[in-house]
């Protein structure tokens, strides 16, 4: 994943989090992230969406663990 | 008998693990059941295996409309089958009227069979398997194999409910080196404390709160507190077996409990009450609809998409336990809780004034209290119809 979409990817979560000083890692999961709760994670997923104009499935928003899955998840859908 | 079944799962034969236990746990269900409920069981798997197989067909004729038409009426017939099973359960008029009009239906011959599987649990593993044979892309196994995993034997009576895309997966990667000592030792630690949960500790408390031939009944809001800690210990005690089992057999088998009576939120209980159920509900239910309903309305609006998606998601926890308007209410109960749970969290929980020790120490104590209290009263008014699940 390069730069300019990490960069995207950290300000979704810094935003929807409410957290500016919020750093993206691989094993990054829910539970270590305040208001990371099951509510959110869809917020999350419809915002990256829109934002990167793709869709997920169900089955990939229920097997999403980590940020690492997420970023996997986007490589294989973008171009 | 759950031994032998380990002892036959080791002789080595070029079968997939999925069907030499498909294999097994049918011989196994029929010393335990009796080949007639077999038999019943076995064509009813049949017959859905059946469906599921017109759908792949016609998907790899790439006609999409009949293949989702076959795996919706899969999921309508097993949700059938359900509701009258569930209905018939309450003693309901309406069963008796329907055999009137359908003298043919098999009903006498299908509703014992289908008690006698719980089928409250075979239900939601039909449900996974469906969603995920026609719409999650997973591979169909061939009827004995299903069978073992709509029925196995060692999660029959109280779950945990297992998932189809586990199941199918065990047969990739399958454990066929002999289990070190550890992993023995890791299985006998679950089934023995499974087995002293249920034989000691519950069965302890029945005989103290309830009497040495009493039945468990509850009769005042303090019985109800009794109740849970019986129940806690009889259901996880349940669920420990099966998992020792499971894991002996190398059979996908679930956590189900995780100390649910640590929990500061029910938000959290739910978490670690009934695993299973609320990893499915939250799978098949929750995620879906908030996912079509945030598409729909906005992130901006998204607290009215979270209050509907927990109102149909605990609808169904309720209806799922017994098919009454008492567990309706009670589910939407739960879901009115959780959604409290929500605003509160957001607006104060997690506010940086709140996040010193001195507070976090005071919802570490206060929670696990209030919680107690929260799902007694609750269960309080379904008292007369708890067990029958």
């Amino acid at each position: 994943m390069n730069d300019e979409r990490m960069e995207k990817l950290t300000e979704i979560f810094q935003t929807l989090f409410n957290n500016p000083s919020l750093v993206l890692h691989d094993e990054l999961v829910a539970s270590d992230v305040p208001g990371w709760d099951s509510f959110n994670h869809i917020n999350l997923v419809v915002t990256v969406e829109e934002e990167f104009g793709i869709k997920f499935s169900n089955d990939e928003i229920a097997e999403l663990q980590n940020v690492g899955d997420l970023k996997n998840l986007l490589g294989k859908k973008l171009p | 008998m759950a031994f032998l079944a380990y002892l036959l799962l080791l002789i080595k034969l070029p079968l997939r693990l999925s069907f030499k236990f498909g294999l097994i746990n049918t011989g196994i269900l029929t010393v335990l059941l009796g080949w007639k409920t077999i038999v019943v069981a076995l064509s009813l798997a049949f017959f859905l295996w059946s469906i599921l197989a017109i759908a792949l067909y016609f998907r790899n004729q790439k006609k999409v409309a009949i293949s989702i038409s076959a795996g919706v009426s899969s999921l309508l017939l097993v949700s059938l089958i359900f509701i009258f099973y569930k209905l018939n359960m309450e003693n309901n008029d309406t069963i008796a009227g329907l055999i009137k009009i359908m003298p043919w239906a098999p009903a006498k011959l299908v509703f014992p069979v289908l008690a006698s599987l719980s089928f409250s649990y075979v239900f939601l593993r039909c449900i996974d398997l469906c969603r995920s044979v026609v719409w999650g892309g997973a591979k169909l196994l061939d009827p004995v194999s299903l069978f073992g995993y709509i029925t196995p034997f060692h999660m029959l009576a109280a779950g945990p409910i297992n998932f189809y895309e586990q199941h199918v997966q065990a047969d990739e990667k399958p454990s066929t080196a002999r289990p070190r000592f550890g992993q023995l030792l890791s299985v006998a630690n679950e089934i023995t404390t499974g087995l002293f949960y249920k034989f000691v500790l519950a069965e302890g408390i029945k005989i103290y709160v309830w009497g040495m031939d009493g039945t468990v009944q509850i009769n005042s809001w303090l019985d109800t507190g009794f109740f849970f800690v019986y129940l806690f210990f009889d259901f996880a005690g349940y669920s420990k077996v099966a998992l020792g089992l499971g894991r002996l057999y190398g059979v996908r088998t679930p956590e189900n409990f995780s100390s649910p009576f640590l929990s500061c939120s029910m938000t959290e209980f739910w978490t670690r009450w009934h695993m299973s159920l609320g990893i499915f509900i939250r799978n098949n239910v929750f995620f879906p609809l908030q996912v079509q309903l945030v598409r729909r309305m906005g992130i901006k609006r998204s607290f009215l998409a979270n209050v509907l998606t927990l109102m149909v998601s605990f609808g169904m926890v309720g209806l799922w336990h017994r098919l009454t308007w008492e567990f309706l209410v009670w589910g939407l109960a739960n879901g009115v809780v959780l959604a409290i749970e929500k605003v509160v969290r957001d607006k104060y929980l997690q506010d940086p004034v709140n996040q010193n020790r001195i507070f976090k120490a005071g919802t570490r104590v206060l929670g696990p209290a209030y919680v107690f209290i929260i799902y007694t009263t609750t269960a309080y008014f379904v008292k007369d119809g708890i067990f029958m699940v």
